[in-house]
């Protein structure tokens, strides 16, 4: 029993050891590099027991590369276009690793110094580009005149292959494909401006604001003293407009009155006696209240009230008032 | 006894020989199980040192004494047991005082205790400063610097490989300690006497082959294992400490109801104490368990349950783990000893095949580490965003009301970090918004064969936050887009009329951007919710109207004021316009009435003039000449006096015969201009 039980433990850790120390397993995703005594030894020439399950030497270290996506960000840079302007940019980079082997010898795979790598290429790169673009080139409404995808290409382009060398035609300066690796993707990620450029873009905006706000003020000052003087002008011309029609009215009334009246005086005994009925009118208009008349008894009219009576048919009747043989003053 | 005593003094001056060994291995690597282990060798120096010394007193006072120990009480039945009998601690006294002429030296029961509970009280703290200064101090570090390597050795900024050199420190550490603990075995010479010492390295020989490991793995550069055997070494330091500290307050005596003998600590003092007990019964119990103690009818319940238990647990455990749940909203991911079924199809686009994506559900597969699962949530919706949602006013945490210029004064960094630029040609304009993404994943192939899931370190002011890389490239994705949209609108487009636009665009190139990748993640939906001027800061300045130049937002707000000024004004001009015109419709209205009253009045007195004309004159043509002259002189007449009549009747009236001769009319009054009568 004690043996057994001996035997079956050793067995179990021998068993173990010898899992972890001569076997790994590979990720779908991971390109491994043995390293065997400063011999790398590549995935081809490893031994495969099933599926990604792989033999090693106890002493072999094992390098997984992640062959998938890495991403990396450059810091916020401050970079001059060609119009003089500053802006502050920040780009990420999506990357990754095509040649394990390649990027283990130049990196010794560490993702760290990589990025490291990377973030100077392209940190460079970006400054260059943007160097030679106007602002306009950047930020515009006409999306047709915008060359930050072009600019995001070349940096990716150059970053990943190198930038032509102008010290010898027709040669390239190293690019991370040297180190293995490929950048996939570059944005810009940020692109504002520096703090100081921020401050005066603020001012900028403010008196633009200010400006806005004043002209919306002095236009509803003047929109309303518009409005005022409209209003005043189409009363004056409502009101011409009335007295005119209402002329218009006055005047047809009196032609209708004519109208009426002419219907009835077409002969002469009409209009002559029309005439004498007015004149009466007229006088009894004339001779309103407190009007003091003085009348003679001797008046036609009064004569018989103040005489005998006698045959009427001789007297001649006397409306107005015979003239005093004195003054007599009437006041009102 | 000799033997034990020899042996505890080698064990002293092995122990502090692997201390100067690690102690040269700290100075030169400064890792963690190097300091650990010396601590630890230190430590137990002590209680070796205190054992040699109990074993060497109890020596000289057998050497001194006529009558050997062995004879009273005898310690050859196991540890401590068979000292002689006592009643109490301190009965051990009386032997000191017989033997005052021999000259014996022994220590006071109390001062024993005294010196283990000290020494409980160094190893305690030897393992609180290993657990808080080395431990605790350099995984905080690695947690607030994730985008550092890892410090297994060296000083945080400048850490240093473990070579070789350090992998001989170690490892030589750790056989020197494993040898002490071979040579200090209890054997029948020292059984009785040795148990202290022993314990010690029993106890310690984990921590040590702990040690060894660590060194192992650092020059491995594994990660952790410096301080998980640190830890290892901390947790035994802590479990002697307290045990000692038991010791040192425990009876000695003899106690009937728990089978307990009493040890005679003056016979043998300091070595009881420093005896492990705990220890032995743990390794009779797994002794026992695994078959390698005698014979099987010693064996307790535990003992004969222990290995079934175990077994069962792994069974169960390997059973349980071939049952797996893909819950609903989530796929998973097969992988067989690493390999997953991935297709790369003629137009380059990726597949996994119906084997190695498991949907919802129950699935039977092999057990860990053969068959993993590597789930993706493939409904649940993920959120990021851009920029940074306005604050809430103090004190309205529960009203969540957001002002542009309420608040704090942005930080430099807050400006540079949270503001856009519009498109507006020749003067681009700023602003700051905060916009809420949804996505999920829509491909998981994509995903799983495209997409780094390892971290992506963030650093900030406040320190380095570690995501996951598809959740930075996301927001990367979604500042770029953010960027780009708002780099081709202008500002009264996007904070006016084309805010949908804006969005749409905006979703448009981050789903274009994260397709270019071969990302497989969809976003479901991205809403501006909030847009705003930058706040800027009201500056002191002389050539504005009040003295002070507002920020952007305070303007903008300003703008908004001056125009509902405006349209107020607009409003009350109106007003009068409408008094106006209203008041001069009413007068023309009132003219033409009038005028309409005058055309009727005309016509109705012309019509009432004419009518009685027709009815007066009416037939006087048809009539004789003389007849007609007579009605005619007749109506003459008639309108003479009827007038004459109304004339009269509301005049003054003064008849006056002729014969009256001078007569002067006047009228009283106050008119100054009418004339008065002479002498008034």
């Amino acid at each position: 029993m004690r043996r057994t039980v001996i035997g079956l433990f050793t067995a179990i850790v021998l068993v173990i050891v010898f899992l972890v120390l001569c076997t790994f397993v590979r990720k779908p995703y991971e390109y491994v590099l043995l390293d065997r005594f400063g011999h790398i030894i590549e995935q081809d020439q490893q031994t495969r027991i099933m599926y990604n399950w792989y033999f090693k030497l106890p002493t072999d270290s094992v390098i997984r590369v992640d062959t998938r996506l890495h991403m990396d960000t450059t810091p916020l840079q401050e970079v001059v276009t060609s119009g003089g302007d500053s802006i502050s940019v920040r780009a990420y980079s999506a990357w990754r690793i095509v040649d394990p082997v390649k990027f283990y010898r130049t990196t010794t795979g560490s993702d760290t110094r990589a990025k490291q790598i990377m973030e100077q290429k392209i940190g460079g790169l970006i400054q260059a580009k943007l160097a030679s673009h106007k602002l306009e080139e950047i930020f515009n409404v006409d999306d047709s005149k915008i060359h930050t995808d072009e600019i995001e290409k070349e940096v990716a382009d150059e970053a990943s292959n190198g930038s032509p060398d102008a010290s010898a035609p027709g040669r390239r300066t190293p690019g991370v494909k040297d180190q293995g690796l490929e950048i996939v993707q570059i944005g810009f990620s940020r692109m504002a401006f520096p703090p100081a450029n921020a401050n005066a873009v603020y001012a900028r905006m403010s008196a633009e604001r200010y400006k806005q706000a004043a002209a919306y003020k002095s236009q509803g000052d003047s929109d309303a003293k518009a409005i005022v003087a409209a209003g005043e002008n189409d009363a004056i011309k409502i009101r011409s407009e009335a007295q005119k029609k209402a002329g218009e009215i006055r005047g047809e009334g009196d032609r209708k009155a004519l109208e009426i009246l002419a219907g009835v005086q077409e002969s002469p005994a009409a209009r002559d006696f029309y005439e004498y009925w007015k004149s009466m009118e007229f006088v009894k208009t004339s001779l309103a209240k407190n009007t003091y008349l003085v009348l003679p008894t001797d008046a036609d009219w009064l004569k018989s009230l103040f005489t005998a009576p006698t045959n009427t048919a001789t007297q001649q009747g006397a409306a107005a008032p015979a003239s005093p043989s004195q003054p007599i003053s009437i006041a009102k | 006894m000799r033997r034990a005593e020899t042996l505890a003094w080698a064990a002293l001056a092995g122990l502090l020989a692997i201390a100067a060994i690690l102690l040269a291995g700290g100075i030169k690597y400064d890792t963690t199980p190097f300091w650990a282990g010396m601590m630890m060798a230190l430590g137990q120096a002590l209680v070796v040192g205190l054992a040699g010394y109990g074993l060497r007193l109890a020596r000289q006072a057998e050497e001194l004494e006529d009558a050997p120990v062995s004879t009273r009480g005898g310690p050859r039945d196991g540890l401590g047991i068979g000292f002689r009998m006592s009643m109490g601690d301190d009965r051990g006294g009386e032997t000191v005082g017989t033997s005052t002429e021999s000259e014996v030296k022994t220590i006071d029961t109390g001062f024993q205790r005294l010196l283990v509970i000290i020494t409980a009280i160094v190893l305690v703290s030897l393992s609180v400063v290993i657990s808080w200064s080395l431990i605790w101090n350099t995984i905080s570090w690695a947690g607030a610097n994730p985008d550092k390597p890892f410090p297994i050795a060296g000083s945080f900024d400048k850490p240093v490989a473990v070579d070789e050199l350090g992998l001989v420190i170690g490892l030589g550490a750790a056989v020197l300690y494993a040898i002490l603990y071979w040579v200090t075995r209890i054997t029948r010479q020292t059984v009785g006497y040795g148990e202290a010492v022993n314990s010690n390295f029993t106890i310690g020989i984990t921590g040590m082959i702990a040690v060894g490991a660590a060194t192992v793995l650092a020059y491995l550069r594994m990660t952790y294992a410096a301080e998980i055997a640190g830890g290892i070494v901390a947790f035994l330091l802590l479990l002697q400490g307290l045990e000692l500290f038991v010791n040192g307050l425990r009876t000695y005596s003899a106690i009937d109801e728990l089978d307990q003998e009493a040890i005679d600590l003056q016979a043998l003092p300091l070595v009881p104490m420093l005896s492990s007990f705990w220890l032995n019964g743990l390794k009779m119990i797994f002794a026992q368990s695994v078959g390698l103690a005698g014979s099987t009818e010693e064996r307790g319940v535990i003992a004969r349950m222990m290995p079934r238990a175990i077994v069962a647990v792994i069974v169960i455990g390997l059973a349980a783990d071939c049952f797996r749940v893909v819950r609903p909203g989530e796929v998973a991911v097969l992988e067989r000893l690493g390999s997953a079924d991935i297709v790369k199809q003629a137009d380059g686009k990726v597949t996994l095949g119906a084997d190695s994506l498991l949907q919802p559900g129950l699935h039977i597969t092999f057990p860990w580490p053969i068959d993993n699962l590597f789930r993706i949530p493939t409904g649940a919706l993920q959120d990021a965003h851009v920029g940074v949602e306005l604050h809430e006013l103090p004190g309205m945490d529960k009203i969540p009301f957001e002002f542009w210029t309420a608040g704090p004064e942005p930080t430099t960094e807050q400006q540079v970090q949270t503001q856009f630029v519009t498109g507006d040609t020749g003067s681009p304009q700023l602003l700051e918004t905060y916009v809420a993404i949804l996505w999920r994943v829509g491909d998981p192939a994509k995903f799983y064969t495209h997409l780094s899931h390892s971290d992506f370190f963030e650093k900030s002011s406040e320190g380095t936050q570690a995501l996951p890389v598809y959740d930075e490239l996301v927001r990367q994705c979604a500042y770029f887009a953010v960027t780009r949209a708002m780099a081709t609108h202008s500002l009264d487009n996007i904070m006016l009329n084309g805010r949908l636009e804006v969005e749409q665009h905006c979703q448009r190139v981050l789903q274009d951007k994260l397709d270019a990748v071969d990302s497989g993640i969809v976003i479901e939906d991205l809403t501006i919710k909030d847009l705003h001027p930058p706040r800027g800061h009201d500056v002191a300045d002389a050539t504005a109207p009040d003295g002070r130049r507002l920020g952007p937002a305070s303007q903008f707000e300003d703008v908004v004021s001056q125009r509902e000024f405006a349209d107020m004004r607009r409003n009350q001009a109106m007003g009068i316009q409408v008094t106006s015109t209203t008041l001069a419709q009413g007068d023309a209205a009132s003219a033409i009435s009038e005028a309409e009253g005058y055309q009727a009045d005309r016509i109705g007195t012309a019509e009432a003039e004419a009518g009685q004309m027709t009815s007066m004159l009416g037939g006087m043509q048809a009539l004789e000449p003389d007849k007609r002259d007579l009605l005619e002189k007749l109506a003459k007449i008639q309108t003479k006096y009827r007038s004459l009549q109304d004339v009269l009747a509301p005049v003054n009236k003064v008849v006056l015969d002729r014969r009256v001769g001078d007569v002067q009319l006047y009228q009283t009054g106050n008119n100054p201009f009418v004339p008065r009568p002479p002498g008034q």
